[in-house]
C-alpha cells in the first residue's frame, strides 16, 4: 500500500489546478493502484487496466481477446463497436463529481505533507482520452494548431499518423513581434522554408477532406540565411535596396503563392483565404483566377494584382474581402479596405455592396 | 361558479402554457433533467433544432442516453450563458452554419467557461457538443485542446493527454524520413 486515503469533501484545491505535466507518472501509478481497491465499489480484474492500455492503441490485436473489459472500456473508432456510447455510469473509469482524496505518500517532502487530487484527475492520468475522439473531431482540433505543429502529430502514436492529412484548415502564422516558439526554439519561415513545406503539406493532404481555411500571413519573410548564425545575412533589409536576385525570388514566391491559392480554391475547396504575407516587394498575384463556389472571405495584405485589378466575380459565395486594391465582385456586402499610401481602391460593380459600409 | 369559472382559466392557461412551452427539458443518460430555453436550443445544436422541429421532444425529458449529467450540465450552462451573452453577428452565423463561416477566436466568455473545466469534464462536453451537433461548441472546446497541445514536444503531448506511443523505433525512423519537410530536418 502506497498511502493512505481520507475523503476530503470541501477541499478547496480545484482538479484543474493541477497541472497534469506535474503529475509524475511514480506518483499517479501507485495513487491509482492504491485507490482502485479502497475507493472503487466494482472489483475490477487486474487484467482490465492492461487490456484498456491496448485498446488505445486503437489497434485492436490482443484487447480483443477480452470482449467484456473492451465492452466497458472501448472508444476508440477504429474498432468495431456501435455507435458512439459512453461507457456504463458504473464504470470505474469514469468517476465524476467532486469526489477528493487526500493522499499521503510515503515519503513526503518536509515542506509537502499532503498532495491533494481530485478522483477525476487520476482517473484521466491513466486513461487517453483525446486519441479516443472520433476522427472529425480531430481533423477539427488539429485545424487550430499552426500547420507545421499539426503535421509532427503523426509521430505521437499509430492513431495519429494521417490524422493531419485532413485537417480541417492551413494556417501558417508568424508575427514580426512575437516570434513563436516551440520546443524546438523559435520558429522562422523563411521563403524557402515556407515554399518547400507548404507545396509538401498541400501535395500530401488527403483527397477529398475539406478544408475551411487557409491561412498563409508571415508578414515579411526573411530571407534564408537570416537567422543561420553561420553565415553574413544575406537579407534585401540590410543592403540598399533588393538585388537582381531578391526580385528573382520574390516572382518565384509570388508564383507559389499563386499556385497555392489555386490548389486552395479548387482542389481543396477552401471557404476563407488569408495571404499575408510579403518578401522583398509585394506579392504579385495578376492572372491569378479566383474562381470558387465555395469562398465566403478573403483577406490579402501586401498582394498586388496586374493591371491593378481584382476579380471576383467568378466567386458567387463571396460576401467578405479584405484587400487593398481594385475590386469588382458582385456579392459582397462586407468590405474592409485599408489604404496606407497611393491611391484609394476603386470599387465597382458590386450592387450589393451598402453604400455606407464602404468607406 | 366563479370558483370554476376562475379553475377551467386556470387550466386553460397551462394548456397554452404546455403548447408554448419556451424551455425544452433534457434527460442525461443518469436520470437527471436539465431546462434549456427552445430558442437557444433549437440555434445552437442542430440536433436539438431537428427534434425540435421534428415534434420528437419530450415534455417529461428528451432522452439524451450518450451524455452524462456533469456534461449535460455543461451544455445547458453554455446554452445559457450564450443566450445572456450579447450576440455578436458573427458568432450567430458561425453557430447557425459552420460549413459558410471560418472560425472565429473564442469570445472572453468562452474562454473562462472552457478553462474552469477539469480535463475529464473537458472531454466529456467535446463529445456531447460532437452528438448534439453544437459547432460552436465543438469548436470552443477543440480550440481549448489544441492550445493545450500547442508549442510542445511530442513526448510532452503525449505526457499531458497520456498518449502511449505505440510506434517501433523503425517505424519512427520512417515517418521522420518521409516527412522531413515538417520537422525541418532538410
Amino acid at each position: 500500500m502506497y498511502g493512505s486515503f481520507t475523503r476530503c469533501d470541501d477541499c478547496a484545491l480545484a482538479p484543474d489546478a493541477i497541472d497534469p505535466l506535474t503529475l509524475r507518472p511514480e506518483l499517479v501509478a501507485p495513487a491509482v493502484a492504491a485507490v482502485r481497491p479502497a475507493a472503487v465499489p466494482t472489483i475490477i480484474d487486474p487484467s482490465a487496466l492492461i487490456v484498456f492500455d491496448l485498446s488505445i492503441l486503437g489497434g485492436g490485436g490482443p484487447a480483443l481477446a477480452l470482449p467484456q473489459a473492451l465492452n466497458c472500456m472501448d472508444k476508440s473508432s477504429p474498432l468495431p463497436s456501435p455507435p458512439p456510447q459512453k461507457p456504463p455510469s458504473s464504470s470505474p473509469f469514469r468517476t465524476h463529481g467532486s469526489d477528493m482524496w487526500n493522499i499521503r505518500l510515503p515519503s513526503p517532502p518536509p515542506q509537502t505533507t499532503t498532495i491533494v487530487f481530485s478522483s477525476a484527475t487520476i482517473m484521466t492520468d491513466s486513461r487517453d482520452l483525446i486519441s479516443a475522439l472520433p476522427d472529425d473531431v480531430l481533423h477539427l482540433l488539429l485545424s487550430f494548431l499552426p500547420a507545421d505543429e499539426a503535421v509532427r502529430t503523426c509521430v505521437l502514436a499509430q492513431r495519429w499518423r494521417d490524422l493531419w492529412r485532413s485537417a480541417r484548415a492551413v494556417r501558417i502564422t508568424q508575427s514580426a513581434r512575437a516570434v513563436r516558439t516551440t520546443y524546438r526554439g523559435k520558429v522562422n519561415w523563411t521563403r524557402r522554408s515556407l515554399t518547400n513545406f507548404l507545396n509538401h503539406l498541400l501535395l500530401l493532404r488527403a483527397a477529398g477532406s475539406p478544408m475551411d481555411e487557409i491561412e498563409i500571413s508571415c508578414g515579411r519573410l526573411r530571407g534564408d540565411t537570416c537567422y543561420d548564425e553561420h553565415y553574413p545575412c544575406s537579407c534585401y533589409e540590410d543592403r540598399d535596396g533588393p538585388s537582381p536576385r531578391d526580385i528573382a525570388e520574390a516572382e518565384d514566391l509570388s508564383r507559389s503563392a499563386g499556385m497555392w491559392i489555386r490548389h486552395a480554391l479548387s482542389i481543396c475547396k477552401a471557404r476563407a483565404l488569408n495571404v499575408s504575407y510579403r518578401y522583398s516587394g509585394r506579392l504579385r498575384l495578376g492572372g491569378v483566377p479566383f474562381v470558387s463556389t465555395q469562398l465566403t472571405k478573403a483577406v490579402f495584405s501586401w498582394a498586388s494584382f496586374k493591371s491593378d485589378r481584382l476579380d471576383f466575380s467568378m466567386c458567387p459565395a463571396l460576401e467578405d474581402l479584405t484587400t487593398r486594391t481594385r475590386i469588382s465582385t458582385p456579392r459582397v456586402v462586407s468590405l474592409d479596405i485599408s489604404v496606407n499610401t497611393g491611391r484609394a481602391p476603386v470599387i465597382e460593380s458590386m450592387p450589393s455592396l451598402e453604400p455606407q459600409r464602404a468607406s | 361558479m366563479e370558483v370554476d369559472k376562475g379553475k377551467g382559466e386556470a387550466e386553460e392557461t397551462r394548456k397554452v402554457a404546455e403548447a408554448d412551452r419556451d424551455t425544452v427539458t433534457l434527460k442525461s443518460s443518469d436520470g437527471k433533467l436539465f431546462e434549456v430555453s427552445k430558442e437557444a436550443a433549437a440555434r445552437l445544436s442542430t440536433v436539438l433544432a431537428g427534434m425540435i422541429a421534428g415534434g420528437s421532444i419530450d415534455d417529461n425529458g428528451t432522452d439524451l442516453k450518450q451524455i452524462g449529467s456533469e456534461a449535460l450540465e455543461n451544455v445547458v450552462d453554455y446554452c445559457n450563458k450564450h443566450a445572456n451573452s450579447i450576440p455578436s453577428a458573427a458568432l450567430i452565423s458561425s453557430s447557425i452554419s459552420f460549413n459558410t463561416a471560418p472560425f472565429k477566436e473564442p469570445e472572453e466568455w468562452e474562454r473562462k467557461f472552457v478553462d474552469r473545466l477539469s480535463h475529464d469534464a473537458l472531454f466529456d462536453l467535446v463529445e456531447a457538443a460532437n452528438f448534439l451537433g453544437m459547432e460552436r461548441l465543438l469548436d470552443v472546446t477543440c480550440h481549448k485542446i489544441s492550445e493545450m497541445m500547442k508549442g510542445k514536444s511530442p513526448d510532452q503531448i503525449r505526457e499531458v493527454f497520456n498518449i502511449k506511443n505505440d510506434y517501433t523505433k523503425e517505424e519512427l525512423e520512417e515517418i521522420r524520413q518521409e516527412l522531413a519537410w515538417a520537422f525541418y530536418d532538410d
